[in-house]
């Protein structure tokens, strides 16, 4: 399969799109290419979410269950602070989870039920708390 | 305002203007009361975030009979000295100082659903509007025949982390060459399901690093299977060669009793001996929860997969180990985020403010020797009458030393993570 039609492919949901994955590429597997419509994908899905003003009070709700193991304090080790990252990091970051391209389990099971409104959220409500 | 008389609340009304210039104690008996019970992982969660998050509408109150707390979740870790037990021991202070908290340092000894009130062992009531019952699991000691509380002084269950755990590892420490334990291993459902698995894995650890390489470890479990169970049988094979035994019942044909003196748990097969007995019963909701009423038969208490609200009493939410919360594990994660949930509801119930949509996620990391970590983990969200996995994850048999050692690492991540989230 080509790059080019990959790309259409892409412009549906990450999952849909792994779906056709499997069904269009077994059982030759394509790695590079595969990889590369994820990337392709990615940079479609920050760009969307990031023209999209986050609300950060929904962010707040949503955070509580990212405080369960980031500090809210912004220290720690074994797990990265995330709070005041610049929202377009933490936008970039969580559409790598939801896709796979990281590969953390805890943070891709965490990304994948993320909607873009949610992930615009989250970015906007840690990009204005401060770390302690 | 009982204390005051008509004529003297009416003076300090007429000296100002605005109600929020009266004074602070007049102000706080006007607001909505919510009482938690239990200061765990549920409890300490619930407590802060409907305080944090109301901004002062709510008067939260705390109540728990120690002054500290031991967190069950890494106590196997103090008893294979990875860590010490000052590190599993936290303060209640900031919940007080920072978000105004009540902290009331006694028992909770009943719960009057008819009148909203609290009772506490000094024979004083706290009244509340909504109530959090957080009292994690109690042992039911006679599922195990032989077995009683006074029986855990000499074969300890260490289920409940505190002078239990501390006196496992003290028998922990004073075994020689030789000398064996064995664990009773309980039926489910239980706190910790990955718990009794990692205890082996960390009692096994300190006998090896001792050069008790003679000694085993048998364990005898009521279960078929258990969490992560390739996993922890793999790391067992290759750190512990010989000295860890397990049995399922289809092999020891099931429990008889256990004789603590003597030092032997009985079974249809065999009488296993050990100089350790560490015997750990069935368990059911906190005994407070169940006087009051809000458990079902099996024990713990059903709620409402989308708010963690009792199906039994609108004013009361249980949470954590206690509560039937569908396909979650009993773990400190899971009540840590049971408790946001309810503080949310409990907060639009009281104070009118927004929800959202119920989510749930959990991980239990585990440690089976240095720099060996891993880890099983799960989304849920209410669905078909009860909070139901929606995709997961387990660690992978034969992972690579580095990835083991990164999933430990953020084990101690996490773990300083949800006690900030508890506790600070």
């Amino acid at each position: 399969m080509k790059l080019s039609s990959l790309k259409n492919l892409a412009k549906g949901s990450g999952a849909a799109t792994a779906a056709l994955f499997c069904i269009v590429m077994t059982p030759v597997p394509a790695l590079a290419d595969e990889e590369a419509a994820r990337l392709l994908e990615a940079e479609h899905q920050v760009t969307r979410i990031l023209s999209t003003a986050g609300d950060p009070a929904f962010g707040a709700y949503l955070g509580g269950e990212c405080a369960t193991c980031h500090q809210q304090s912004g220290s720690g080790s074994g797990i990265p602070p995330i709070t005041g990252l610049p929202a377009d990091y933490t936008v970039q970051a969580l559409v790598e989870y939801r896709l796979g391209i990281r590969t953390n389990e805890v943070m891709q099971l965490m990304a994948k039920r993320l909607a873009d409104e949610e992930i615009a959220a989250l970015a906007a409500y840690f990009a204005q708390e401060e770390a302690q | 305002m009982s204390r005051l008389t008509r004529r003297q609340f009416g003076l300090i009304l007429g000296a100002s203007t605005a109600t929020l210039a009266l004074p602070a104690y007049l102000r706080a008996q006007e607001k909505p009361k919510v009482v938690v019970i239990g200061g765990g992982a549920g409890g300490a969660t619930a407590a802060k975030y409907l305080a944090k998050d109301s901004n002062g509408a709510l008067d939260v109150t705390l109540i728990e009979e120690n002054d500290e707390f031991t967190t069950c979740f890494f106590s196997n870790l103090y008893l294979g000295d990875f860590r010490d037990w000052d590190s599993i021991t936290h303060s209640y202070d900031e919940l007080v100082s920072r978000y105004g908290i009540k902290k009331v340092t006694d028992r909770a000894t009943a719960i009057d659903r008819e009148a909203k009130t609290v009772s506490l062992g000094d024979g004083s009531t706290v009244p509340y509007d909504r109530l959090v019952v957080s009292p994690g699991i109690d042992i039911i000691y006679d599922s195990v025949p032989g077995y009683s509380e006074a029986a855990a002084e000499i074969a300890p269950h260490a289920w409940k982390a505190g002078p239990q755990t501390r006196l496992l590892k003290e028998k922990l420490d004073a075994l020689e060459e030789g000398q064996n334990i064995v664990m009773l291993a309980p039926p489910n459902p239980y706190r910790c399901p990955p718990g009794p698995y990692e205890r082996v894995s960390m009692m096994a650890h300190v006998l090896k690093e001792k050069g008790l390489t003679g000694s085993k470890i048998f364990v005898i479990d009521p279960k078929e299977s258990f969490s992560k169970q390739a996993l922890f049988q793999e790391g067992w094979e290759k750190h512990y060669p010989g000295m860890v035994e397990w049995y399922g019942p289809d092999v020891h044909g099931g429990v008889v009793g256990v004789d603590v003196e003597a030092g032997t748990v009985e079974t249809d097969l065999d009488t296993f001996e050990g100089t350790l007995l560490n015997i750990v019963p069935a368990q059911r909701a906190g005994t407070i929860a169940i006087d009051a009423g809000l458990a079902g038969e099996n024990g713990f208490c059903p709620i409402d997969a989308a708010s963690m609200r009792s199906t039994m009493d609108e004013a009361v939410f249980v949470i954590g180990d206690a509560s039937i919360a569908g396909d979650m594990p009993k773990s400190g994660f899971s009540a840590n985020s049971q408790a946001k949930v309810a503080a949310l509801h409990i907060r639009a119930d009281l104070t009118q403010s927004q929800t959202f949509p119920a989510r749930y996620s959990n991980t239990c990391w585990s440690l089976i020797e240095t720099d060996d970590g891993i880890k099983v983990g799960a989304n849920y969200e209410p669905k078909d009458g009860k909070i139901t996995s929606i995709e997961g994850f387990v660690s992978q048999s034969g992972e690579d030393a580095e990835l083991r050692k990164s999933t430990y690492e953020e084990s101690i991540g996490w773990y300083e993570g949800i006690v900030a989230d508890m506790f600070t």
